[in-house]
């Protein structure tokens, strides 16, 4: 199987650089043949990429010893899901991981009839990464290096991989991550080729879309991994690499907005570019982070030298960029200019600046400490509380934009109508606050704030669909739910906009309630012993001890009562497995929109008294449930057929055709 | 063109709210990294104050004491060339594997009673899971 993967990445190394050189001849003129030659080279370069990747997976599988990366993260007693997974446990398998999925995209947009005229750029500047990919696994971090005498056993995978997060996480973060390199390759592609129209945009609208998704969910299914393995009771840390897959989806964020404003307006065409490059750059700079091992972080692999390679790659292909930025810049300077500074487009101009500010906040949090240790000697981190009360603000700002872009008008904006179209969500939401805080007693201001503002951004959408539905109602006489399906399905990316929105707005009542009304406390319980904190009363028998499959296992079962009402056993466990020395804490949870009980086992004393931590914390579901939410909108938008289309009454006025603009 | 020089007003707000957003919460949230020496160095010259600190070392495996009814934990941390120890307070739970000998990080403040007063108590055990070179 060795044998076979180091075959596979050499021949599609090979591949790989034989299609950048072939596209290189057929763009110089040499004739059609190299063009079909560069296809096939690209789709062998997958093909072979594939072959070693099954090959590590049987390897993996069958517990073949004799390769090194095998035996660093599986064992034999691993259950077989996690041996798959370990395909992406350590550095090399997940170089090849990565590398494997580019590739499939690679091929994919190659293969694609819709893309015919920009194959010949994009395809090579995907090809050109991949081969920096598999560079890499040929020659720096070889996945299939074998062991002259292979061990009977391997070492098995870290304990807290072993987590359903771990099959699941990895994989969407990735795709995300990865995919954000096709809309980048096209948006070359259109610099190269002198057309800096909004083609390249539609044709990467689905990419950029799915892309964003995966991202999304990537940070979320991370965050929920956390909550539920880590033990401490929260669910993001701004940790380093938590902040490298946050940048990305904050500048992408800012994308896919602004490249609205371009389709609609032809405007911020420079801003768009450098919007994809800063995006693109940003999942190879997470790459970095996580594999140089210079900064220190629980999620991070272990130092290597890989990290030098993903700096130099990352710098030059963004210089690469940018040079061309600049050498284009008088084809992207034509457009048009701004005309009101209260208009649409100056609101998602708006929604821009706060998306990247929030995100250079982070960047510059994230770096810091290697930055100070680089210049003054001394190493400085900053702390938590710096990104909380950067961004806390601008995630309000944000948010408040939410309910107002998608209603103000193109062009220019007039103040009467806007106060007309504000009255009702504003005077809806002044209700909510006082009815939050002399009916729910709430009291704190931050929370109050957010709230408020997410019960205006959900009026003011509803009231923008309310209108619509009575506009067509009066129309075509179709009567009430038949017109708002009508309205909704005809209009699929504004609307699939809104409920994207709407996951949002989830998403900021979770982390605001999560971190606004949180409380913890500590209890010893002597068996028997029943106590009571907040609505719960908990009663503790014992500690008891059990094995299973590869672990010993010392929990207790906690009876829950909230409110009278009884919750049943919650097992609470202290995890040792017999491949680590450190025990693992798993907390048990009772989650429901109000709040979430999550109690952990920290402890025992010889007299058989046990010590718990006991979390409550707000809301939480309502992030996890607002990320699902968002995968119903994207969907929605995304689905094909009529009304996903670009040339929907979103645009306004003026029919849009590719490249150029007929109104 | 007064369009663009309110554009121009406006944007510059943003920045200066986005400017002053920045550095007040830098300031508070600034944490130095040293070692236990560079506390007792700079802590006998008085520098330290209240700064926000970050310090790593080796657990005294005899020093520690934890008492589960106060949910109190006490312990020393000595500096890797064993000559310097500090103690330190932590109201909180015992990490596991708290055993003689481990890497130790905790975060919190140094304070005039010369013992670190910890919010964050941090253990790193010597994992075979990294890439050992």
């Amino acid at each position: 199987m060795a044998n076979i993967g180091t075959i596979g990445l050499s021949i599609a190394f090979g591949m790989g650089i034989y299609s950048v050189v072939a596209f290189f001849l057929f763009n110089s003129n040499r004739g059609l043949k190299y063009l079909l030659s560069a296809k096939n080279a690209v789709y062998g370069t997958a093909l072979f990429t594939t072959i070693s990747v099954l090959a590590m997976l049987y390897a993996l599988i069958t517990g073949d010893f004799s390769i090194e990366y095998v035996t660093q993260y599986t064992s034999q007693d691993l259950p077989a899901i996690y041996k798959l997974t370990a395909l992406w446990a350590g550095n090399a398998g997940s170089l090849l991981f990565w590398a494997w999925i580019l590739v499939l995209l690679a091929a994919l947009v190659t293969v694609s009839k819709e893309n015919r005229e920009y194959i010949p750029y994009a395809s090579p500047i995907m090809m050109v990464v991949s081969v920096f990919f598999l560079f890499m696994l040929n020659f720096v971090s070889q996945p299939f290096v074998q062991l002259l005498s292979p061990p009977p056993d391997g070492m098995g995978m870290n304990p807290m991989l072993q987590n359903p997060g771990m099959v699941i996480h990895p994989v969407t973060l990735y795709l995300g991550y990865v995919g954000f390199t096709v809309p980048f390759a096209f948006a070359m592609a259109a610099l190269i080729m002198k057309n800096p129209g909004d083609q390249w945009i539609k044709l990467t609208r689905k990419w950029t879309l799915i892309s964003w998704l995966f991202l999304t969910l990537g940070n979320l299914f991370g965050a929920q991994w956390a909550y539920v393995e880590l033990g401490w009771g929260g669910y993001w840390a701004w940790d380093p690499v938590e902040n490298a897959s946050l940048m990305p989806w904050l500048t992408g964020s800012a994308f896919l907005h602004s490249v609205m404003v371009q389709e609609r307006k032809n405007m911020l065409k420079i801003w768009n570019m450098v919007l994809i490059i800063v995006t693109f750059g940003l999942t190879l700079f997470g790459t970095f982070l996580v594999r140089s091992g210079v900064v220190a972080s629980v999620h991070a692999f272990g130092n290597s030298s890989l990290g030098a390679y993903f700096l130099i790659f990352t710098s030059l292909i963004i210089l690469a960029a940018l040079y061309l930025v600049a050498d284009r810049i008088n084809l992207l300077r034509q457009g048009n200019q701004f005309e009101s500074y209260i208009s649409k487009e100056s609101s998602f101009l708006l929604n821009n600046l706060l998306l990247v500010g929030s995100a250079f906040s982070i960047f510059w949090g994230t770096v810091f400490p290697i930055v100070s240790e680089a210049v003054v000697g001394q190493k400085i981190a900053v702390g938590i509380p710096f990104f909380n009360q950067v961004n806390a603000p601008i995630g309000l700002a944000f948010t408040l934009l939410m309910g107002i872009c998608p209603l103000i008008a193109w062009r220019k904006a007039n103040f009467e109508n806007i106060a007309k179209n504000f009255l009702w969500p504003w005077i809806i939401a002044i209700i909510g606050m006082l009815v939050m805080v002399f009916i729910g007693g709430i009291t704190k201001p931050y929370a109050l704030i957010a709230y408020t503002i997410c019960v205006f951004v959900i009026s003011s959408t509803l009231q923008d669909i309310l209108k619509g539905v009575r506009v067509r109602k009066k129309l075509t006489g179709e009567n009430l739910i038949v017109s708002l399906i009508r309205l909704l399905s005809k209009n699929r990316r504004r609307y699939g906009g809104y409920v994207i929105h709407m996951g949002i707005v989830m998403m900021i009542v979770g982390i605001t309630g999560s971190n606004v009304f949180n409380s913890e406390a500590v209890k010893t319980f002597k068996p028997g012993e029943t106590a009571v904190v907040g609505d719960y009363t908990i009663s503790f028998k014992g500690l008891q001890q059990t094995s299973r499959d590869n672990m010993e296992v010392i929990y207790a079962d906690l009876r829950v009562i909230k409110n009278n009402y009884d919750m049943g056993n919650l097992q609470v466990e202290k995890v040792f497995y017999s491949t680590s020395e450190q025990p693992m804490t798993e907390p048990a949870i009772i989650s429901t929109f109000k709040e979430d009980f999550y109690v952990l086992l920290t402890g025992w004393e010889d007299d058989g008294s046990a010590i718990f931590k006991i979390h409550i914390n707000p809301q939480i579901k309502w992030l996890w449930t607002g990320g699902w939410v968002i995968v119903i909108g994207v969907i929605f938008a995304l689905w094909p057929g009529k009304g996903s289309g670009v040339g929907s009454r979103y645009l306004g006025r003026g029919e849009v055709s590719y490249g150029k603009r007929v109104s | 063109m007064p369009k663009k020089i309110k554009l121009i007003f406006a944007l510059s707000v943003l920045l200066g709210a986005f400017g002053y957003l920045m550095v007040s919460s830098f300031n508070n949230a600034k944490t130095y990294y040293m070692t236990i020496n560079e506390v007792t160095a700079s802590a006998d010259k008085g520098k330290l104050g209240e700064q926000n600190l970050k310090v790593s070392g080796k657990l005294v495996g005899e020093s520690v004491k934890w008492e589960p009814s106060k949910v109190e934990l006490r312990f020393e941390m000595i500096s890797e060339d064993q000559k310097e120890t500090m103690p330190v307070l932590y109201k909180g739970v015992k990490p596991d594997n708290f055993n003689d000998g481990i890497d130790v990080i905790v975060d919190g403040k140094y304070t005039v009673e010369q013992v670190f007063l910890a919010d964050k108590v941090m253990t790193k055990c010597p994992s075979k899971y990294e890439e050992q070179q």
